[in-house]
């Protein structure tokens, strides 16, 4: 997002929380404007009006599917799609409007989104009179946001399927690297995944459709977080805190606080992060860990001022969007770490995947030793997490990093509590920590090298250099 | 905690900001003299400079043309004279800058990796203060910039190309320092020099708000210095493919057909307002080498750049204009074989830069025993 789109999202959001009536719509409607509005160009340039169209379809037919026959009546939900489909068209209208420098021009003709609210009407009334059906529905729908979460991260699937789509047409292939990026899908399929296994856990809540499309798509939060929890987002949603003074002050600070965290410091530290071209060109391991150190407090910045972005514009509205970060590299173990960094994500897996994994592998009827299920749970969440940023080996490797890690210092803090009998001095305590915020920063960094250089053996590279194993 | 209110806070924000933007505006405060080079990194050997945007993060630079004091107190040039050093300044186009060459293997570079000595005993060092660009005007004005780091001599590259008026020129580099340009053109009756778009600077362009580009270039060259300094590297060496002995028919020089190029309508009179403004400093011109092409077409054209009509009335033009005026100079345009250019047809090889140095030594050391 560029500095401008994130001030006139501020602006919106200033505008929306001022209104006494009327404010969830106004909310969908500035969320749905967004989503086409901040969607980047592609490959195929009407993708850039179809990829926020299909996120709407998504999220209304996983609505229908979570949502009790009786919540889904025209009566309560017909205002919201009105706003949706008024949206949608008033974005195609572009097209004889001419506002380029806000949205593409060449949008896709009327009849083709007549034919393709058609066939949204269609899928949305099987999904509804097929009710019997739910719970295939809910498992296909569970597999395809996987499946395309797969699709979108896999730079192999998108080049075969782009080289497909150009020799179908019957047109030669373009020696570029194609780009596909559906703006938003990664931090949406969260927010879809949860509501569709808190549905079958019988945990969600009844949404009505202007609740659940403005949740999944909420504007602050739709490209980089936090992960909001339904359940909570929609009480601030039905009853917004009040948007005092000393709550416009906080939610300025905050707004503020993370522009120039992302725009000023993130932004410069990029120049003088380690990257591809660095590792080739630095010779000396000092510089080396100064590049380092200089990523990572890069990535720190960039993450949670965004967050801080997103909570401000958010609190402008009423909404308490939940924290996504305290001070992670403070922390003296690399538990507390992933407690602190990003923790909305880290919540989700927790939530949806490590805990029903941990379940499952002490219930079952080969009783495994906990130390293994310690072991299982914890790399293969990490490496899940690694693989929610791309499908590559250095996102696997830097999972594994960090999985083994965990476990290893999920046994030695065991080893030390069995050990340590007498309670600890203030004094030995903060040396302990200190060491430890020491030991944990620096692995976390060397963590980064698999997460930021383009292969492991990039990183391996720099890893040796950084130790002066290599020249 | 006492309430305040957002109304008077955003109030009082927006007078602050002006406040200071006014007096950002009234001051102009030299912000391109603040600068963490030669002493939290080393100097730049050359001033920044890189073409393509998406290089600049590979390169550890950022081009800072606006600023000329940022330019230089980034270069190795603002460091303190020795008493031992005699100090050479070049000034010149790509060719001098170095494009494709590290920083030791450019003209400056070769002149003091020469190790020379006057004969009063100091040492020849060479600097290059060089911009990238084919304008003597824009020589002049680094000529004029530079003299406050004390330079014992000035050697400037200079070729055909670099004498025509060019508005994108005037645009593009002239126009932050238009004043200075305007005094340099009336002191030294520049009346060749376009200035049709050549526009000083209004108030509100001095302000913060109007400066942002510059200030956040100078900022990003601070930064870019780590870099600089962990890699020694200035520039991203792409490698050449090298220049084609053939050449095309066409006999255009840019626009101009033979019999159409009026040299003395060029800036030639920049020169002169040169060798006046360097006062009692020595000035050495060289007419930089090209490559000459020996393939198809060669008795057409020289290279891509120069048809053999145009060439031969500068060349000629030119050695009449410095005997007239008996101005220190030397032509060195086809000293040097066409294997040691590289990507352009004066870009050269670090072996035709040391041939160059090596022909400009005697020369150089005989004005610094004058």
């Amino acid at each position: 997002m560029t500095i401008l789109q994130v001030g006139v999202l501020a602006l919106a959001a200033a505008g929306v929380g001022q209104l006494k009536r009327g404010r969830s719509l106004a909310l969908l409607g500035a969320s749905v404007f967004a989503i086409y509005w901040l969607q980047l160009p592609q490959q195929f340039v009407s993708l850039a009006f179809w990829l926020p169209t299909a996120t709407l379809a998504l999220t209304v037919s996983i609505w229908i599917l979570v949502t009790p026959a009786e919540e889904r009546t025209w009566r309560g939900n017909l205002s919201s799609a009105l706003v949706i489909s008024g949206v949608i068209l008033l974005v195609d209208l572009n097209q004889f409007i001419g506002f380029e420098e806000v949205f593409m021009t060449t949008t896709p003709r009327l009849w083709m989104i007549g034919l393709a609210l058609i066939f949204c009407a269609g899928l949305f009334a099987i999904l509804i009179v097929y009710s019997k059906f739910r719970s295939l529905f809910l498992g296909t729908a569970l597999l395809g946001i996987l499946l395309i979460f797969v699709y979108l991260k896999s730079p192999e699937l998108i080049t075969n399927s782009f080289d497909l789509v150009y020799r179908l047409r019957g047109q030669a292939i373009p020696d570029t690297h194609y780009v596909l990026s559906w703006l938003g899908y990664s931090y949406m399929a969260f927010r879809l995944l949860h509501t569709i296994r808190d549905h079958q856990t019988g945990r969600l809540p009844s949404l009505s459709l202007g609740e659940y499309v403005n949740y999944v798509i909420f504007f602050p939060s739709f490209t980089a977080g936090p992960i909001d929890r339904a359940e909570r987002f929609v009480q601030d949603l039905r009853s917004p805190s009040p948007v005092g003074d000393q709550e416009w002050i906080q939610a300025g600070k905050r707004f503020f606080l993370g522009l120039f965290k992302k725009y000023v410091i993130a932004d410069t530290l990029a120049l003088i992060s380690i990257n591809d071209i660095l590792v080739e060109q630095v010779h000396s391991a000092g510089w080396m860990w100064f590049f380092l150190y200089m990523y990572s407090l890069r990535i720190y910045f960039d993450f949670s001022g965004y967050t801080d972005v997103a909570i401000g514009i958010a609190r402008v509205m009423g909404v308490r969007l939940p924290e996504n970060f305290a001070a992670p590299y403070m922390k003296p173990n690399l538990a507390q770490f992933w407690n602190s960094w990003h923790m909305t994500l880290t919540h989700w897996f927790r939530t949806y995947f490590f805990n029903p994994t941990t379940r499952a592998l002490r219930s079952g009827k080969r009783h495994l030793p906990a130390v293994l299920v310690i072991l299982v749970t914890q790399v293969s969440t990490m490496v899940l997490i690694g693989l929610w940023h791309g499908i590559a080996w250095g996102f696997v490797v830097w999972g594994l990093w960090h999985g083994v890690g965990l476990f290893i210092q999920n046994r030695w803090s065991e080893l030390l509590r069995r050990r340590t009998m007498s309670p600890i001095s203030p004094q030995r305590k903060l040396v302990l920590d200190a060491i430890g915020v020491f030991l944990t920063f620096n692995f976390v960094s060397l963590g980064w090298l698999f997460f930021t250089l383009s292969t492991p053996a990039t990183a391996w590279r720099a890893l040796l250099r950084l130790f002066g194993v290599a020249s | 905690m006492k309430d305040v209110s957002p109304s008077r806070v955003f109030f009082k924000s927006l007078v602050l900001y002006g406040l200071v933007n006014l007096a950002f505006g009234f001051v102009n405060p030299p912000v391109g003299r603040l600068s963490i080079y030669n002493w939290l990194v080393p100097g730049r050997e050359r001033v920044p400079y890189e073409r393509e945007v998406e290089y600049y993060l590979g390169a550890h630079t950022i081009p800072v043309f606006e600023d000329m004091d940022a330019m230089y107190h980034s270069h190795i040039l603002s460091r303190p004279k020795q008493p031992d050093e005699y100090r050479v300044v070049l000034v010149g186009d790509s060719s001098t800058w170095g494009f494709g060459l590290r920083p030791e293997d450019t003209q400056a570079g070769k002149i003091t990796r020469l190790n020379l000595t006057t004969c009063t005993g100091k040492r020849i060092v060479a600097y290059n203060a060089a911009f990238p660009l084919p304008y003597v005007m824009k020589d002049l004005l680094i000529m004029d910039n530079v003299r406050a780091y004390e330079p014992d001599l000035y050697l400037w590259f200079i070729t055909l190309d670099a004498f025509r008026n060019r508005t994108i020129f005037t645009d593009y580099f002239l126009e932050p320092y238009a004043e200075r340009v305007l005094d340099l053109r009336e002191k030294y009756e520049l009346n060749h020099l376009d200035i049709t778009d050549l526009s000083v600077p209004t108030f509100w362009q001095q302000t913060i708000i109007g400066q942002r580009s510059r200030l956040k270039k100078i900022a990003l060259l601070q930064i870019h210095g780590f870099g600089w300094n962990a890699t020694g590297l200035d520039y991203l060496y792409h490698g050449s493919t090298g220049l084609s002995q053939d050449q095309s028919e066409s006999l255009l020089f840019e626009l101009y057909k033979p019999g159409e190029l009026q040299l003395d309508s060029l800036l030639f009179d920049v020169l002169d307002a040169g060798y006046a403004h360097a006062e009692d400093t020595p000035l050495l011109i060289v007419n930089e080498p090209i490559f000459v092409a020996a393939g198809k077409n060669k008795e057409l054209r020289y290279n891509e750049y120069y048809p053999r009509w145009a060439y031969d009335e500068y060349v000629n033009y030119l050695d009449i204009f410095m005997e007239d005026r008996a101005y220190p100079y030397i032509n060195a345009w086809d000293k040097l074989p066409s294997s040691e250019f590289t990507d352009s047809p004066f870009h050269r090889t670090p072996l035709g830069e040391k041939l160059l140095a090596e022909l400009i030594a005697p020369e150089l050391l005989d004005l610094a025993c004058k």
